[in-house]
């Protein structure tokens, strides 16, 4: 087991390493420098620059270093924190980034536990108990929660509940909250006002975990060693727990490889349609602005987050199923 | 001296499956007992309904399958039970099962879970059957039945996942499983079957030793005439479901009454008058579950067959000698066992 994840960890290494170059190439692509594109930016608020400045803000940036040195420079500012300076908000990156990044986390992460607790026991009942009333109910739910976008939903949602609930909705905070400073008060706001964005951004994958599950666990309780079980004189509920539950339940584990990811990336259109302070959209409008460094930024969290959300899901997949860790 | 109640005693079994396609009458009337201490062995082409007789007698029918009339009377601890009657969930027949009542199941590659252990699984049985037993005694007791059934360095071993053993040793752990709970009754089904023909033999050396120790009874199915010669003491020739004739291992191998036995019997390789291969001693195949033969089942490849009699209904029971029945038209004037009921009428929710 521990040379099994020594290797994971080892083979992360170049993976990452060859991202960065890539992140990097990306960065640098939009023509000109980041010196001329801060320029620019400032000319277009109306302010002006000479050359000399700019030549100064060249030295100061080492942006006339040659591009390995800048692309070492870079990537040794990303082990220590600096990520760079945002043309567009002209604040550091990582100050940009702050609050945002917390908020995503936990916007995922409940997403992630609502969708485990919701789809766990209904793909197990809809396996157990197939074709019964309650199988087809939610095979036709989950069907529509699968097809129905998540801005739709979201949209739907903040109808229904401005008409009969009143109040207004949209982000993850009450208004007096917004710009308040961290209390338990705001944290206690924070988890009243953030299940509509997790239905919203949980509904689709939780419908696709449990036909996921269902189809599994069913083909599990085919096997022959379900049946030998059920020989062996365990109760019905026993045996489905111990023997075909868990080998049905790797997409489980796997799920915890996409929601990393799915961290930025995901829930974009929902989360501007739902004004949230989340990643998703600062990512959209770094990348329209052309504000690399942030860009890039994102780029590189992205990828660690693929690599370390795989990673993790293949450690508890290897606890879960010997047969991978002996391989 | 009185004639023993046997172990088991099943009558007029059915067992059908209500497919989408129809009705498959899997097991339809299949009727024979398993004395106390002896060897039965059932024998039969492949898709004639063995397995699913051996899961009916354990309650573990899949749906659509259903055990639709009949009875199996099983003499256990637990009193007379008629298996056929108790519901497959009441708690009755969940603790006859695998304690008193266990099974060797055909495919040793995928009857275990690949994900636990081999003394997980085992203890787990260990402990079902004797509450008492506290973790550390079924270990010991775990690896004191691996040795049993030939394992070498069990104490190793038990910590071992299934894909780490060769199908050998998975059947013995399959073997030590099944007698773990001191069953009354051990069903074996096809045990051989699956596993390298140079092992076979050591496995039915194993269950042959197993029997003489510990005086258990046993079902012993196979497709295998040899392997019934080597082992049984009493065989059950079976045809589609239901049995086509019985008798002592002397009666079915020196004086077989039915055309399918005779036929079965010179499918055994130096057995026969002229050796042939298992598939060309009996002309076609079992018939289509959902398309029976009228009349016997066994009419349209049987070489004796009379048009206008054996397509006309099904033959009775005929006796052959005290201990030797048979179910052929050939035997008509000898003496009725039992006629032949005809299926019942029954639906898919009956
Ligand atoms: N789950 C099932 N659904 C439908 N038909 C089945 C099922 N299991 C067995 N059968 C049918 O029952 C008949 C007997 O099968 P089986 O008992 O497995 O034969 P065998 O003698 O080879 O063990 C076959 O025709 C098979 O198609
Ligand atoms: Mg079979």
């Amino acid at each position: 087991m521990v040379t099994y994840i020594v290797r994971r960890v080892l083979l992360m290494i170049p993976t990452i390493f060859l991202i960065s170059i890539l992140t990097f190439f990306v960065i640098e692509l939009p023509p000109g420098d980041f010196a001329s594109r801060y320029a620019e930016a400032l000319q277009a608020q109306g302010l002006d620059f000479d050359d000399e400045v700019l030549e100064g803000f060249r030295e100061l940036y080492h942006l006339n270093d040659p591009t390995i040195i800048r692309y070492f420079k870079w990537i040794g500012g990303f082990l220590t924190g600096d990520l760079g300076y945002s043309i567009e908000h002209r604040r550091p990156v990582a100050e940009v980034l702050g609050e945002r990044m917390v908020l995503t986390v936990v916007l995922s992460l409940v997403s992630l536990l609502f969708t485990w607790v919701v789809s766990f026991p209904i793909g197990v009942y809809s396996a157990v108990r197939q074709y019964s009333f309650g199988d087809y109910f939610w095979t036709v739910i989950g069907f529509l929660g699968l097809a129905i976008p998540n801005f739709l939903l979201a949209l739907v949602l903040m109808f229904v509940i401005s008409k009969y609930f009143g109040g207004a909705i949209g982000g993850l905070f009450s208004r007096e909250y917004q710009d308040a400073a961290w209390s338990i008060g705001k944290v206690l706001d924070l988890f009243r006002n953030i299940w509509i964005p997790v239905i919203v951004v949980g509904t689709a994958s939780t419908a696709g975990l449990i036909r996921v599950l269902r189809a599994n666990l069913l083909d599990e309780l085919k096997r022959p060693y379900v049946e030998l079980a059920r020989a062996k004189g365990l109760t019905e509920r026993k045996l489905i727990i111990k023997y075909p539950l868990r080998i049905a339940i790797n997409p489980f584990l796997s799920s915890v490889g996409w929601v990393l990811p799915g961290l930025i990336s995901g829930a974009v259109i929902t989360a501007i349609v739902l004004d949230l302070p989340t990643a998703g959209p600062l990512y959209l409008r770094s990348i329209r602005a052309e504000d690399m460094s942030l860009a890039g930024t994102f780029m590189m969290f992205l990828a660690m987050l693929t690599v370390v959300g795989t990673l993790i899901s293949d450690i508890l997949l290897a606890i879960a199923d010997p047969r991978i860790r002996y391989d | 001296m009185a004639p023993e109640r046997p172990l088991l005693e099943v009558n007029d079994l059915r067992t059908y499956f209500f497919t989408s396609l129809g009705t498959v009458r899997a097991v339809d009337g299949l009727s024979f007992s398993v004395p106390l201490q002896r060897i039965v062995g059932i024998v039969g082409e492949s898709g004639c309904g063995k397995s699913v007789a051996a899961r009916s007698i354990l309650g573990i029918i899949p749906p659509p399958g259903r055990v639709v009339s009949g009875s199996m009377h099983f003499d256990g601890d637990q009193g007379l039970l008629d298996l056929a009657a108790l519901d497959p969930h009441d708690e009755v027949y969940r603790k006859t099962r695998g304690k008193e009542i266990s099974m060797i199941f055909q495919e040793p590659m995928s009857a275990l879970s690949p994900v636990h252990t081999v003394g997980d699984q085992l203890v787990e049985a260990l402990m079902l059957y004797d509450e008492q037993l506290t973790k550390e005694d079924a270990r010991d007791r775990c690896i004191g039945l691996l040795r049993q059934v030939g394992i070498p360095s069990p104490e190793t071993l038990i910590d071992a996942y299934i894909f780490e053993l060769s199908g050998g040793m998975r059947q013995r752990v399959l073997v030590a499983m099944a007698i773990s709970g001191e069953p009354k009754l051990l069903i074996a089904d096809e045990p051989t079957t699956a596993i390298d023909v140079t092992i076979q033999a050591k496995v039915l050396d194993l269950l042959r030793h197993l029997h003489e120790e510990k005086r258990m009874s046993m079902l012993f199915i196979t497709h295998n005439m040899g392997v019934i010669a080597e082992l049984a003491h009493e065989v059950i020739v079976m045809y589609l479901g239901t049995v086509a004739e019985q008798g002592s291992v002397n009666d079915i191998f020196d004086n077989p009454q039915h055309p399918y036995t005779q036929a079965l019997l010179e499918s055994i390789p130096g057995i026969g008058v002229e050796p042939k291969t298992t598939l060309q001693a009996i002309e076609g195949s079992v018939p289509d579950p959902y398309r029976r033969p009228p009349g016997c089942p066994f009419s349209n490849r049987c070489p004796s067959f009379k048009a206008g009699t054996c397509d006309a209904a099904l033959p009775p029971l005929y006796r052959v000698s005290e201990s030797q029945t048979a179910r052929c038209f050939l035997l008509e004037g000898n003496e009725v066992v039992a006629e032949a009921a005809p299926p019942p009428e029954v639906s898919a929710d009956g």
